[in-house]
């Protein structure tokens, strides 16, 4: 459904994209990772007919973004990171605006403008002029508009950004939502515990270039594949127990979070099960011994080295 | 049945038009627009009506109807000239501010449609405005002196230039991101532009046959041809500003290929529409006679020549990769057609006097001349980019100083008479022209001197660009191992 082959963009010698190869197919959710001023928005802008790719080529839903701009437009539905709504008119009208805007027939405005407030949970605010919307609910009217024209791809960016908690997981909720409805979606977002959520695939990307890229189990595997993440706490004598557990397990990024140890090691499950023997074994008086699943904020903080553009 | 399809989503149909009816008509904005209009065109026609109805007379009486139309005609002008502008000053350069444009675009709402839904509100707007003013000017019908059809060509004058005005704001709008900076800027251009009002308001036009003809709508009777033709080149040069401004604006929310294409054809539709009312105006004016005048000819070489240099001096540069190979494929991105065109400009108006039987004393040097220097100009200011200063900018001043250069040997088709403004001052080519034996004046005996002087002044300016050139793109010599 997206397809981006070579795609590079360059602001004279600043290159923000460098040679991004991505493929998603028909009712993947993507997961677009990355520090700001990695080449995150510029990808999207790309792909929504918004810039063109100083080199390499891009297609939607089988139309390319360089040559058939508008069939594209026609299959994606796109929500910046910072998006204002006209105040003045009323969250029907907006729709309206939009539905008239994508070219839907007059006679299946009424039902769809319906239909989205539906599901984005804003019927009772349809008369409500745009500026007494709070800021949650301009985020799902903003969705309501993406989805006015039934698009096959949804590209989202930070569509998270600025909510309260309940506000975010009602996003989450709905995101989850129109990913069971089969559409593709490319979410970028800092917040990367919601993405693993309802993604099935992820891309890490850092100073332009595309560091790793594919479904999310596959990578959390391959992350957790040669090392462990153990969280061991001790009732007596953190210090010396520290000095054993580096030494036993070779680690030395050791952290201490609420009164427990945090290491990342190579030690196989040998090896850990030697450690807790031993401790026991000294006195140490264990009282948590537990592997941590490595998620996607350990896996961008492993593949990324923080730099920015 | 695709262009009335595209042509009603432009107008009548266009979400934009009616996306900004809603926000704006909700506003007070428009509403206390409106107010303090009528409220000024009130209180001036309060100090004018008492002094109306004293005269006896019913032909002092039409003509006291007259004073008070085109007092209020002068008014209306300065007043659409204040507000226009404020209407699309902010339209887009607003939407970028409140992060809504991306949207817009991304959407399928072409540029055009986005342009001319913001146009389109402007025009609902003056046409507000103009029809509320209508039952306070009708009040000159009681009192005769102005037909139907002056006030309908005044009112449609009016709207030109409010339209002309809103496609200035417009504009600034489409260039800037901020929208105070296009506020600034749109109302500098009007502002500049308005002192040319009141020589429009009250032009006056001498021809060489001594009859004298007054022009500006003030003395309008729209019963000779000199009136309706100069009402008509007016009508039609802004309509063309409309049409630039708004495909440039169309080009600065998304540039393609297509509005450069467009605002070529533009300049050729101009130039054909310059060429047509010259040659109409010579038909109908000196049909008969061999007298001829300079000044249309004037008109249509400066056109010409704009053309040309404005396409040398600011050539098509588009980001886009596919836009420049579409660019790439027509042919007003072809040098060697906007030289065809030159020379088509210096030929026409020839054609014109040779098809019309009028008197011509066009000899070849003139020809020659005017040929060379309209390769030499724009070579002159490439070279002078090159050598000096890449920034377009600095490429026009330096071409205006060129053209000053020739304005001071045109200060002599000064007539000793009277100093009447001429069309020989609008370009060195014109000034030539001034300089043949033609136009009835000869401040110059020896007019090929003065060509062999210019000549060899820009060849030796070309010679010493040139250097300049090569000096500043020299390589250093590389050293060998």
């Amino acid at each position: 459904m997206i397809v981006c082959q070579n795609l590079s963009k360059s602001y004279g010698e600043h290159k923000a994209l460098q040679d991004l190869n991505l493929t998603l197919e028909a009712g993947d959710a993507f997961g677009f990772i990355g520090p700001n001023g990695a080449g995150k928005s510029t990808t999207i802008r790309i792909l929504a007919t918004l810039q063109e790719p100083s080199e390499g080529e891009a297609w939607v839903g089988g139309h390319s973004v360089l040559s058939e701009p508008d069939a594209v437009r026609e299959v994606l539905g796109y929500m910046p990171d910072q998006f204002g709504l006209y105040e003045g008119m009323r969250s029907w009208e907006y729709l309206e605006f939009y539905a008239a805007a994508y070219r839907v027939p007059r006679q299946r405005w009424k039902g769809l403008i319906d239909e989205v407030l539906e599901l984005t949970d804003l019927t009772v605010k349809k008369q409500s002029f745009v500026e007494t919307l709070s800021t949650g609910m301009r985020q799902r009217l903003c969705l309501a508009k993406t989805l006015l024209h039934d698009p096959k791809v949804l590209i989202l960016d930070e569509p998270a950004s600025g909510l309260d908690p309940r506000a975010r997981i009602e996003l989450k909720l709905l995101l989850k939502e129109l990913s069971r409805m089969g559409k593709t979606l490319l979410v970028s977002s800092h917040i990367l515990p919601e993405l693993a959520d309802f993604c099935n695939k992820v891309g890490i990307i850092e100073a332009g270039r595309l560091l790793a890229s594919g479904p999310v189990n596959s990578i959390l595997a391959q992350a957790s594949r040669d090392r462990f993440r153990l969280r061991i706490r001790v009732l007596q004598k953190n210090q010396e127990a520290r000095q054993l557990i580096e030494k036993s397990l070779e680690a030395d990024d050791v952290a201490e979070e609420s009164d427990a140890l945090v290491l990342s090691t190579a030690v196989g499950l040998e090896g850990q099960a030697d450690l807790l023997e031993k401790l026991v074994r000294d006195g140490f008086r264990p009282v948590e011994f537990s592997q941590l699943k490595t998620d996607l904020e350990q896996i961008f903080l492993e593949v990324t080295q923080g730099i920015t553009q | 049945m695709k262009f009335l399809h595209s042509l009603a989503g432009w107008s009548w149909n266009n979400p934009v038009t009616l996306k900004e009816l809603r926000i704006g008509l909700r506003e007070r904005r428009i509403f206390i627009l409106q107010t303090v209009y009528l409220c000024f065109l009130l209180l001036v026609s309060l100090m004018y009506l008492p002094n109306m109805f004293v005269t006896p007379n019913s032909e002092q009486l039409a003509e006291r109807g007259k004073e008070f139309f085109f007092l209020l005609f002068a008014l209306q002008l300065m007043l659409l000239l204040v507000t226009a502008p404020a209407l699309t000053c902010g339209s887009l350069s607003s939407e970028r501010e409140r992060h809504s444009l991306d949207m817009v675009l991304a959407s399928r709402i072409t540029s055009g449609q986005l342009v001319s839904g913001k146009l389109g509100f402007a025009a609902y707007c003056l046409i507000l405005l103009l029809a509320s003013a209508l039952p306070l000017a009708s009040i000159c019908f009681f009192l005769g002196g102005v037909t139907l059809w002056e006030a309908f060509a005044c009112y449609f004058e009016l709207f030109l230039f409010g339209m002309l005005a809103a496609c200035v704001g417009l504009f600034s709008s489409a260039r800037e991101s901020r929208s105070n900076y296009a506020t600034v800027q749109s109302y500098l251009l009007v502002l500049a532009s308005s002192f040319l009002i009141p020589f429009y308001l009250a032009l006056r036009f001498e021809d060489h046959s001594s009859t004298h003809v007054t022009l500006g709508p003030y003395f309008w009777t729209f019963n000779q041809v000199w009136e309706l033709s100069v009402y008509h080149f007016f009508v039609g040069i802004a309509g063309y500003l409309i049409s630039f401004l708004f495909v440039k604006a169309r080009h600065r929310v998304r540039p393609e290929a297509r509005n450069l294409n467009a605002m070529a054809g533009l300049f050729l539709l101009l130039y054909l529409f310059c060429l047509a009312w010259a040659a109409g105006l010579y038909s109908l004016a000196y049909s008969g006679s061999n007298h001829t005048d300079q000044d249309p000819l004037a008109v249509l070489i400066y056109l010409a020549h704009i053309c040309f240099v404005g396409f040398f001096l600011n050539p098509g540069q588009l980001e886009s990769r596919l836009e420049q190979q579409r660019f790439r494929a027509s042919p007003f991105s072809r040098p060697l057609f906007w030289l065809g065109l030159c020379v088509l400009g210096c030929l026409a108006p020839m054609g014109i006097l040779k098809m019309l039987a009028l008197k011509q004393d066009f000899s070849v040097w003139n020809l020659t001349f005017t040929l060379f220097f309209l390769g030499v100009y724009p070579l002159s200011v490439r070279f002078f980019q090159r050598a000096w200063l890449p920034r377009w900018q600095f490429a026009w001043v330096y071409y205006a100083g060129l053209v000053l250069l020739q304005f001071f040997p045109a200060l002599g088709s000064f007539s000793a008479q009277g100093s009447y403004w001429r069309m020989t001052f609008v370009s060195p080519f014109s000034t030539l022209f001034s300089l043949a034996d033609w136009s009835g004046h000869r401040p110059y005996n020896d007019r090929e001197e003065i060509f062999v002087l210019a000549i060899g002044f820009h060849l030796l300016l070309m010679l010493v660009l040139g250097a300049v050139y090569r000096w500043r793109t020299r390589r250093p010599p590389q050293s060998v191992a």
